[in-house]
This record gives structure tokens, sequence and C-alpha cells, in this order.
């Protein structure tokens, strides 16, 4: 009789335990799954601020190309970059190709310098106001990316959530950072 | 033994508001109501400040976006943007299911002038417009040192703020409808002297009992973990609960420059 009585005990304590740490790893995998969320959703926030940058572009080549008719080879470097912009696949390509694209874009801000009649067109101030705002708003969702980003990798890497995430496929995720060949983005700013 | 506990927390404790203080003090604390114009600067006069409050309020009313005016001394070493975001963020200003918030950020030092606008409103005034609205009215104004008239004519003008807000929400707003009583008084800095005031006071009674002093210790460890998260805000913390502010976000659009 006390054998089985004790049988009994064990096994609720056992089954107690079990309980317990399914609950936990319940909590823990739905943690993945919502900062895993989180990441992607904020990706692509940051995808369509890169995304309207890229379409803003050939507004702004247009509305100055007819007055810097010299400065062919500078649009042509955007030409080239916004085309290999487009054709950009992997993550790393993408990476590489927008780090060309701000170099590209710096530079013609930086010749637009050299004519100053130009920013005393409105049309031509409205549209270093948008791309000023399309850079300041990239570096925020950029910001925010990798906010989120942190807080997901600390998660996934962090004792013992770390083995199940790794049984589940929850791998960390990349920053995102500025190509480091790449020159710095283009500051606009007016005197 | 008691005496080196209490030189100890005396100093932790010092020393945790002195730090407190000078993480705080490049952006103006929020005040806790919704004050549409904290003029930090001192532009603008009794006067004026009620009559741009009306009007600012009275868009509140017709359309529940905040549109905040803020005049500082100087930005620190932030630039406009940098000082506008963190502000906008630690505001939170606009409604927090609307985002429609809108700074008017002015610095006399660096005589920079900053739209900065929440996600909600980035439709109805896109960078290129407020870009216009800063070189149109508020370069010459301020310029020449009105800035009262600057103020009144981006929120006032044909393709101003009020025009366009009425546009996207389809209102009209009534800048005449607000009441004494509704317009929001500057009470922030009064009130933030008289709060040390009473937080010193109330330390140093905590101080001299002995269950004051383990709940002090207490408080301490708490703090000490929530110091990094201060001023940060983060990308989605920080806004603007328990008073005033809608608690809305800002995903830098907006547009300005010198004057």
């Amino acid at each position: 009789m006390k054998q089985s009585g004790r049988m009994l005990g064990v096994l609720l304590v056992g089954l107690g335990l079990l309980a317990v740490l399914g609950v936990f790893l319940a909590g823990s995998y739905n943690s993945f799954v919502r900062l895993s969320q989180q990441v992607d959703s904020q990706f692509a926030n940051l995808e369509a601020r890169l995304q309207r940058r890229f379409d803003l572009i050939p507004n702004l080549v247009e509305t100055v190309k007819g007055h810097m008719a010299h400065e062919q080879e500078v649009f042509s470097n955007i030409a080239d970059a916004r085309a290999r912009m487009a054709g950009a696949r992997t993550v790393d390509e993408r990476v590489a190709a927008t780090g060309q694209l701000e170099g590209a874009l710096s530079r013609l801000l930086v010749v637009m310098e050299a004519y100053p009649l130009l920013k005393a067109q409105e049309s031509v101030s409205r549209l270093m106001d948008e791309l000023a705002g399309t850079e300041n708003r990239i570096a925020v969702e950029r910001d925010n990316f990798n906010a989120v980003v942190q807080q997901y990798n600390t998660r996934i890497k962090s004792f013992p959530a770390v083995l199940l995430a790794r049984m589940f496929g929850y791998v960390e995720r990349a920053y995102f950072e500025a190509d480091p060949g790449a020159q710095t983005a283009p500051r606009v700013t007016f005197p | 033994m008691q005496r080196l506990k209490r030189t100890l927390s005396v100093t932790l404790l010092l020393f945790l508001l002195l730090s407190a203080a000078i993480g705080h003090a490049a952006i103006p604390e929020r005040p806790r109501e919704l004050t549409f114009v904290n003029d930090l600067a001192g532009l603008l006069s009794a006067g004026e400040e009620q009559n741009l409050t009306a009007v600012l309020a009275g868009i509140e009313q017709a359309t529940t976006a905040e549109v905040v005016i803020v005049t500082v001394p100087t930005l620190g070493r932030l630039t406009a943007f940098d000082f506008a975001q963190r502000l906008f963020t630690q505001w939170g200003i606009g409604k927090r299911d609307q985002n429609n918030g809108l700074l008017l950020l002015v610095s006399t030092e660096e005589r920079e002038f900053r739209f900065h606008t929440g996600y909600g409103l980035e439709g109805a005034l896109p960078d290129g417009h407020l870009g216009s609205l800063h070189r149109a009215h508020i370069v010459p104004a301020f310029g020449q040192g009105r800035f009262y008239d600057g103020f009144l004519a981006v929120l006032l003008a044909d393709d101003g703020i009020v025009k366009r807000l009425e546009r996207e929400y389809n209102v009209t707003v009534d800048v005449g409808t607000v009441t004494q009583a509704q317009v929001g008084r500057q009470t922030q800095g009064y009130l933030g002297g008289g709060l040390n005031i009473l937080v010193v006071l109330i330390l140093i009674l905590m101080l001299s009992t002995r269950g004051g002093r383990g709940l002090l210790w207490f408080l301490l460890g708490h703090s000490i973990g929530n110091m990094n998260r201060r001023g940060r805000g983060g990308p989605f913390g920080g806004g603007g609960f328990g008073g005033g502010f809608g608690g809305g976000r800002s995903g830098g659009g907006g547009a300005g420059g010198r004057w």
C-alpha cells in the first residue's frame, strides 16, 4: 500500500514538472514568434523608405539635368547605381547597391553646389526637401530596425531559450549596416 | 555601521539625481498638460502666446491633430533633426492611434527652424510643402525678429497648416471658439521647482527612519535597473502616457532650415 502511494506521489510531481516545462517552452517559443514578426514588420517599413528614395531620384535628375548639361558623368553614375539596385537579389547585393546609390546621389548633390541658381528654384528646393526627408526617415527606420533585431537576437541567444530556438530554426538576424565601402550618406542642408 | 549606511544612501541618491538631471539637460521635460506653445526661448509675449494657443487648440478640437510649438535657446550638440525627433518621441505628440502630431521647433542660438511630422500627417504635410512654407514665411519674418508673425503666417496662410489639415480631415477649424478655460498655461517650470523641494523633503524624512531607509534601498535598486531606458525612448517606448499629449510617434518626416 505504501509503495503505490509513493509511486503516485512521484508520478504527480513528475507530471507537475512536465506541465511547468511545457508552459515555459510555449512561452519561449511564442516570444520567438512575436519578436521575429516585429523584425519582419520593421524591415518592411525600412524597405518602404528605401524604395521611396529610389523612386525620388529620377525626379531630381530630370529637374536639374537641363541646367547641368556638362555633368554627364554624374548622371550616368546615378543611372548605373539605380540599375544595379533594381537588379540586386541577395541581401549582400542589396546592401552593396544601396551603398553605391548613396554614393552617386551624394556626388550629384556636391556637384549641384556649383550651380547656385539651381537652389533658387522652388521646384529644386522642394525636391531637396523631399530627399532630405527620405534620408532622415531611413535613418529613423534603420535605428528602429536595429533595435528590434537586438531584442530578437538577445532573446534567442540567451540561455536556456537558445536550445529551443535552434530546434525550431530561429537564427540570428543581421543588423542593417551601411556598406563600409560606400561614401557617407548624402547630407542635404541649406545654408 | 548605521552611520556608514546612511552616508552611502545619501551619496548614492545624490549621484542618481545628478545623473538623471544631466541626462535630461538637452531635451525639455514634457509638460503635464497638453501645452500647445512652449516658449522656452522667450520669443513671444503673453498675448501672442495666447493667440497662438487659441489657434492650435482650435486645430486640436476640430481635427484631434496636436500641433505644438517649442522654442529653445539652443540645440546643444544635437542637430535640429535629432533634437526634434527625440523631443517628439519623448513628449508623444499626436494621438496614439493616429500619430497626427506636428512639431514646430525653433532654436535661437543656431537660428534653426524645423517642422517635424508624425507618421499620420506625412501625407497631408509633405516635406516639400513644409519646406516651401519655411522659405516663404519663416525665413523672412524670423530674419526680422518677427517670430509671432512667422508662426501665424505658416499656420493661417492660404496653403498653410490650418488649410491643409482642414482638407485632410474634411472639417473647418474655428480659431475663435476656444474659451479662456481651455487655453493651456505654461506651468511646467514652476511646478518642476516645487516638486524638487518636495522630493528632497521626503528623502530627508525617509532617511531618518529605519523603515524608510529599507524602502529607499529597494527604490534605488529598482531605479538603477531602469536607468538606461530613460531619455532614449527606443522605437516603441517613451510615448506620452499619463497626461496631456496623445503618445503619437514620428518617423522623422518634415523640413526646415536656418533663417
